[in-house]
């Protein structure tokens, strides 16, 4: 069977051994607090910062796209349209989107167990930040538009909810 | 790799850089489908 038993605050422990570590033998779980990287989580950690990155990057610039023809954007349909999307950036912000939500499962799932800091709910930051900043940079430099400003306000609020949250960012060690 | 001083190193190098790497795929992609 691959199954380790420690002992830790006098409770026997019985985990099931993790694919690609290894265990320097003794009783003590501090034994399993020595952590290792494995390449397959390393290498699934770093495709799905690489999805969030790229996901957020594309939002970011879509939402510009949009923004500098004023904000609103039809395409389609059979009626007139007064501002039409510039080109590929419907397609380009839903793939942004779902590239960054897969990328985020794949990166939670493989950040498990690998030491260091994660990330991922840094990533609901970066992506209502880099959005926000869009808010304010269009409500100011393009003459003051308070609507913008407020949208600006909100997202810096909602990218601070990790802030108030119980989530630490240092995974378990030594 | 087992453990050692430098894993954490190694995590915020490679993270660091995936980070980069997916900017910079970003860019390319929105450039490449919006043309």
């Amino acid at each position: 069977m691959n199954v380790q038993k420690c002992v830790s605050d006098g409770v026997e422990v019985v985990r099931r051994r993790r694919w690609m570590t290894t265990r320097r033998g003794g009783a003590s779980c501090d034994h399993d607090r020595v952590q290792y990287i494995s390449l397959p989580r390393l290498a699934g950690a770093v495709i799905g910062l690489v999805l969030i990155a790229s996901g957020i990057t594309m939002m970011f610039l879509g939402m510009r796209a949009v923004m500098d023809i004023g904000g609103y954007c039809a395409s389609g349909g059979a009626y007139v349209i007064e501002s039409e999307c510039p080109n590929g950036t419907g397609p380009v912000v839903i793939l942004g989107l779902v590239g960054g939500l897969i990328g985020a499962g794949i990166y939670k799932i493989s950040s498990v167990s690998l030491p260091g800091t994660n990330l991922l709910l840094l990533a609901w930051s970066a992506l209502f930040l880099a959005l926000g900043w869009n808010f304010w940079e269009y409500g100011i430099t393009a003459g003051l538009d308070v609507g913008w400003i407020i949208c600006g306000v909100l997202f810096v609020l909602i990218a601070a909810m990790p802030l108030f949250s119980r989530w630490s960012p240092r995974r378990p060690g030594p | 790799m087992n453990d050692s001083g430098n894993t954490r190193l190694i995590m915020w190098v490679a993270q660091l850089l995936a980070i980069l790497l997916g900017i910079y795929l970003g860019v390319v992609i929105f450039t490449l489908v919006t043309g």
